[in-house]
């Protein structure tokens, strides 16, 4: 019996180390819908630090900044039945050098022609040098020309000064208003004109209310005859042009009965002819109509080697 | 009898682990068909913050270098443009009025033509409007071949930029045909723009806007950096940002655009043709649009080819 026993349990022990397998070969068709929402949040911060190293100490210098500012606001037109014509007809035309016109029959009008030139000529070789007391010219070094032109027009709104506490400056709205009933025209008209013009030219012309126009050049020139040095030319140009919270309530008058004669509101700019054959820097403005912000803002700089005008 | 049992089952019992010792086997091909659908809803949240940082070293020495800026911001809001208030009838009720015999026109014919240089027209018949024609130019010969140091580069940098933003305005017209027995208003459309045989055959930079809507912001603005020399490194940016909402005033009553029997054309024939350079134009009869042509460059001319001398 003891035997049996002990060849009982090896035999289980058998059955337990041994283990069956099989070969399975499976053929499956899965059909498979899968629906995938991604939502991606990105923020990528970029910093790009470039250093440039100018090797050169310019001698010669010319630098021009050029600043205008126009400010329209808390005013009031009540111009009913006010016609009112600008023309400029057959003029402006074949001029040299620098030519500013402002021309205006509207009311409340900001118009202004800027120009700003620093202009670093090369000394002729007739031209004696400075005295001795006189720090000397240097010329046969590099040249440097900045120039920086901003351009400001705000309508409605105005920059009030700090309080006694001290502060910035804080942009306060004063709207403007046109109240105005029946024009028969009002019209701002540029006929064969601002033509074969040489040289900067600024323009502008309003008929209408509570405009600003501006016309800006800022010129830095650095001439650096036969040198044949290298140089630096910056040039910034800012315009900014704000226009709030004004009202332009114009219209018909009410009529008074059914045979009233309704005139309504009749405007034109018109410009023909006129702005062509021209060489060098020309802007032009023309508005009739109300509350407008016009600029035209040039800066330049040059250095140019091998320049001796 | 006793034994004989003992013996049988234990031969029954060695039989039974001798089978169960060896290891089982068998072949075995299954085939199925598995029809499975499946729906997997995947909502994947990704934040991804990343700070890029780049220190770009030139190992070089410039000679000469030319940087242009320009900027523009360019604001129109809170404004409104309807009948007039205080000239009608005030017992009239306002909303019955409906006939404001509103004309504007703004035109350009055989103009803007032939010029070399720059140029710069805004022309407005409308209301609130932003016109602005802005050139930035930086222009830098660095030194010729003549020196020793001659064909050290140039560096030349551009940026353009402009913002402009229309916010909280309101209009309200209206126009109907007069009543009989009243004159007829002018024919035609209400608010025109027209550019006719004009801006073409110009040489340099040209911008020009027109409107003859109301609170529109228009800009044309330019930098341009250029240098001659035989290499270098040119970096230019322009960049436009235009913001264009709630064109809404509720201090009188109405809100964004209101108009009805208005006709409006804005037309360009015969223009902007043979030009050479750089141009911009805008020209607008509708009401808060932003409008902007924006330019950059910065470029190098190895051989003095731009036009602006050999060095």
């Amino acid at each position: 019996m003891k035997k049996i026993l002990l060849a009982g349990v090896a035999g289980c022990a058998l059955f337990v180390v041994n283990s069956a397998s099989a070969d399975v070969n499976v053929l499956a068709n899965i059909d498979k819908t899968k629906t995938i929402t991604v939502t991606e949040n990105i923020t990528i911060t970029k910093t790009v630090d470039l250093t440039a190293v100018v090797d050169v100490t310019p001698g010669k210098a010319a630098e021009s900044t050029g600043v205008v500012n126009q400010t329209n606001y808390g005013n009031e037109a009540c111009g009913n039945c006010a016609e009112k014509l600008d023309t400029i007809s057959g003029s402006i035309n074949d001029s040299n050098g620098i030519v500013n016109v402002n021309q205006s029959s509207g009311n409340m009008n900001n118009q202004g022609n800027a120009v700003s030139i620093a202009w670093d000529a090369v000394r002729p070789p007739t031209v004696p040098p400075p005295p001795d007391n006189q720090p000397p010219s240097t010329p046969g070094a590099s040249g440097f020309a900045n120039s920086q032109a901003h351009l400001d027009q705000k309508n409605g709104a105005f920059l009030a000064p700090p309080t006694e506490t001290g502060g910035e400056p804080t942009l306060t709205s004063d709207p403007n208003l046109v109240d105005t009933v029946n024009l028969v025209f009002r019209d701002a008209v540029i006929t064969d004109s601002i033509n074969g013009n040489t040289g900067i030219v600024g323009v502008n012309q309003s008929v209408g209310q509570m405009n600003n126009q501006a016309n800006q050049v800022s010129l830095a020139v650095s001439l650096l005859g036969d040198t044949h040095e290298g140089g630096v030319a910056l040039s910034e140009a800012d315009l900014g042009q704000l226009n709030v919270s004004n009202s332009a309530h114009e219209s018909d008058s009410a009529p008074l009965d059914t045979t009233d004669i309704q005139i309504g509101i009749n405007k034109a700019a018109t410009m023909t002819g006129s702005v062509s054959n021209n060489v060098g820097i020309v802007g032009v403005n023309q508005g009739a109509g109300n509350m407008a912000n016009q600029g035209n803002n040039v800066s330049a700089a040059f250095v140019v080697v091998g320049g001796s005008l | 009898m006793k034994k004989s049992l003992y013996a049988t089952a234990g031969s029954a019992l060695a039989l039974a682990l001798l089978a169960y010792s060896l290891p089982a086997s068998a072949d075995v091909t299954v085939f199925a068909d598995i029809n499975k659908t499946k729906d997997i809803t995947v909502t994947e949240n990704i934040t991804i913050n990343k700070t890029v940082l780049i220190t770009a070293t030139i190992d070089v020495l410039y000679r000469s270098a030319a940087e242009a800026d320009a900027i523009v911001n360019q604001t129109t809001t809170n404004h409104d443009v309807d009948s007039s208030f205080e000239q009608l009838d005030p017992g009239i009720d306002l909303s019955a009025v409906n006939d404001f015999g509103i004309h504007l026109l703004a035109t350009m014919t055989d103009s803007v033509n032939d010029n070399q240089g720059i140029v710069g027209v805004n022309q407005d018949v409308g209301n609130m409007s932003n016109q602005g024609n802005q050139v930035s130019l930086a222009v830098a010969t660095p030194a010729d071949g003549s020196v020793p140091e001659a064909n050290q580069p140039v560096l030349i940098n551009s940026q353009s930029e402009a913002h402009q933003n229309n916010t909280n305005n309101a209009v309200w017209h209206g126009e109907v045909p007069a009543p009989e027995g009243q004159i007829e208003f002018a024919t035609g459309p209400n608010e025109s723009a027209s550019i006719d045989t004009s801006i073409n055959d110009n040489v340099g930079i040209v911008n020009v806007n027109q409107n003859a809507g109301n609170m529109n912001n228009q800009a044309n603005s330019e930098a341009l950096a250029v240098a001659i020399s035989l290499a270098g490194v040119a970096l230019s940016e322009a960049a436009l940002g235009q913001v264009n909402s709630n064109p809404d005033n509720e201090s009188n009553g109405f809100t964004a655009v209101f108009e009805f029997g208005v006709e409006k054309n804005a037309s360009m024939t015969g223009s902007l043709n043979g030009n050479t350079g750089v141009g911009g134009v805008n020209q607008a009869a509708g009401n808060m649009a932003n409008q902007a042509n924006i330019f950059s460059a910065s470029f190098i001319d190895g051989g003095g080819a731009v036009g602006l001398g050999t060095p």
